[in-house]
């Protein structure tokens, strides 16, 4: 995925107000197939895919062996497979992880298929006119978190809702080699290229953690980022409640235009109670927006901080910090 | 803010958090950990997956605990637990 396209503030106001096209190149797709999948990805995910009914998709984590967050991923249940979408920040690892897992179930089969698929999607309170286009039936029945494949010009193309700004999202996966032409398309249709730094803000905004920011360390855990509730319970990995620090959201002080690098202090007068580990610039908020991981004897949603040397103020919030445009946009 | 300021409203945060989500997972017969609920976890969508019936039922859930009403002009309240709790510490207030 590129970084921006034209600026970042302008890609991000066509990401909320209209309908932005994405290009996930990079991205990690792992088709998991056999008798053994199910049993496969039970073991290597954070929640089980049992009861995934086909044209389901869902979400789920995948944790390297000492407890640490490697991935986020959705999952996406085929006839006779699943497929398993990686964030292109993290695809090599995880993709490594999940064939290396398959060594030990000898009834999966687990294949690298990234190369054969062009994957774009777009986001945006438009974006479902775009999607319309491609699908057979009202769009307006289209539910979160589901999928169907259907014909464009003669190849099987797939297309499921499961957007990452809070907007309406819709990823469009297409054979490799068609997508210059699909993205000509969507162009002609009125999407506007974004890249992933306009993504990054419209995530942090709606309070999609960011594996690719606030683990940027590698040891961070599910319960470092807020994603415990993703783990299923008999899932949770050795000593992952015994936590110190918590995450929080938190708006910077209207004086705070420069956003704090990752690992900056918090401090509650003079004693330092965390660190920042993600923070983005919000236009729409007019504020720098961000996380951090604070003790847990003071993480709570209404307090105020100070800010690394600068003690410029901040002030933790409860999320989402706004509410998607889409919330207020009818599917017609 | 002080230190003890800062601990003292997160102990009394973190005492409210605890019994909205019991709440939530008793009236609702959620099969989870009420501690695993995250406090900016979302109700709905890709959190906690509620719907609509869900959402009258923890309205009037919340009303009989906490005597603080949900409508349909308060239903941001409902985006993530957090914002739940901000919701009904400003109607005790």
């Amino acid at each position: 995925m590129k970084s921006a396209y034209t600026n970042t503030p302008d890609e991000y106001a066509v990401l909320r107000a209209s309908c932005g096209l994405l290009d996930y190149t990079g991205i990690g797709l792992v088709r998991v197939s056999g008798p053994g999948a199910i049993g496969f990805l039970g073991h290597v995910a954070t929640r089980g895919v049992e009861f995934l009914l086909e044209g389901q998709s869902m979400t789920a984590l995948l944790l390297r062996e000492d407890g640490t967050l490697l991935s986020e991923v959705l999952i996406h249940c085929h006839t006779g497979h699943y497929l398993v979408e990686i964030w292109p920040a993290q695809a090599a690892e995880a993709t490594e992880h999940l064939l290396a897992g398959a060594a030990f179930a000898p009834d999966a089969t687990v294949q690298d298929v990234s190369a054969e698929y062009d994957v774009l999607a777009v986001e945006g309170p438009a974006s479902f006119r775009v999607a319309q286009r491609y699908l057979p039936f009202p769009v307006a029945s289209m539910g979160y978190r589901s999928f169907v494949t259907t014909d464009h010009d003669g190849r099987p193309l797939t297309i499921s809702r499961t957007g990452v700004t809070g907007e309406y999202g819709y990823k469009f996966f297409a054979q490799a080699g068609s997508g210059a032409a699909l993205r000509a398309e969507f162009i002609a249709l009125g999407a506007v290229e974004c890249g992933k730094d306009a993504v990054d803000v419209c995530r942090m905004e709606v309070r999609f953690a960011s594996v690719e920011h606030e683990a940027a360390d590698g040891d961070a855990t599910a319960f470092d980022l807020g994603l415990q509730w993703m783990i299923e319970p008999g899932k949770e990995p050795a000593g992952a409640a015994d936590h110190v620090r918590r995450p929080v959201c938190w708006v910077g002080a209207e004086e705070l235009t420069q956003r704090p690098e990752r690992g900056t202090a918090l401090t509650v007068s003079d004693a330092e109670v965390g660190v920042v580990t993600h923070a983005v610039w919000s236009p729409r908020l007019g504020r720098v927006i961000g996380t951090a991981q604070v003790d847990t004897a003071v993480a709570a949603s209404g307090q105020e901080f100070a800010l690394g040397e600068s003690g410029s103020a901040l002030r933790t919030i409860s999320a989402p910090f706004l509410t998607a445009t889409s919330l207020d946009v009818p599917l017609d | 803010m002080s230190l003890e300021e800062a601990t003292t409203h997160a102990t009394r945060r973190h005492q409210l958090a605890l019994e909205v989500k019991t709440l939530l997972v008793d009236r609702l017969a959620l099969d989870v950990d009420p501690a695993s609920i995250g406090d900016d976890q979302p109700l709905f969508g890709r959190g906690l997956e509620l719907d609509s019936i869900d959402t009258l039922e923890l309205a009037m859930a919340v009303e009989d605990t906490f005597g603080v009403t949900l409508t349909d002009d308060n239903t941001h309240s409902l985006l993530s637990l957090n914002r739940l709790l901000d919701h009904i510490q400003a109607e005790q207030s």
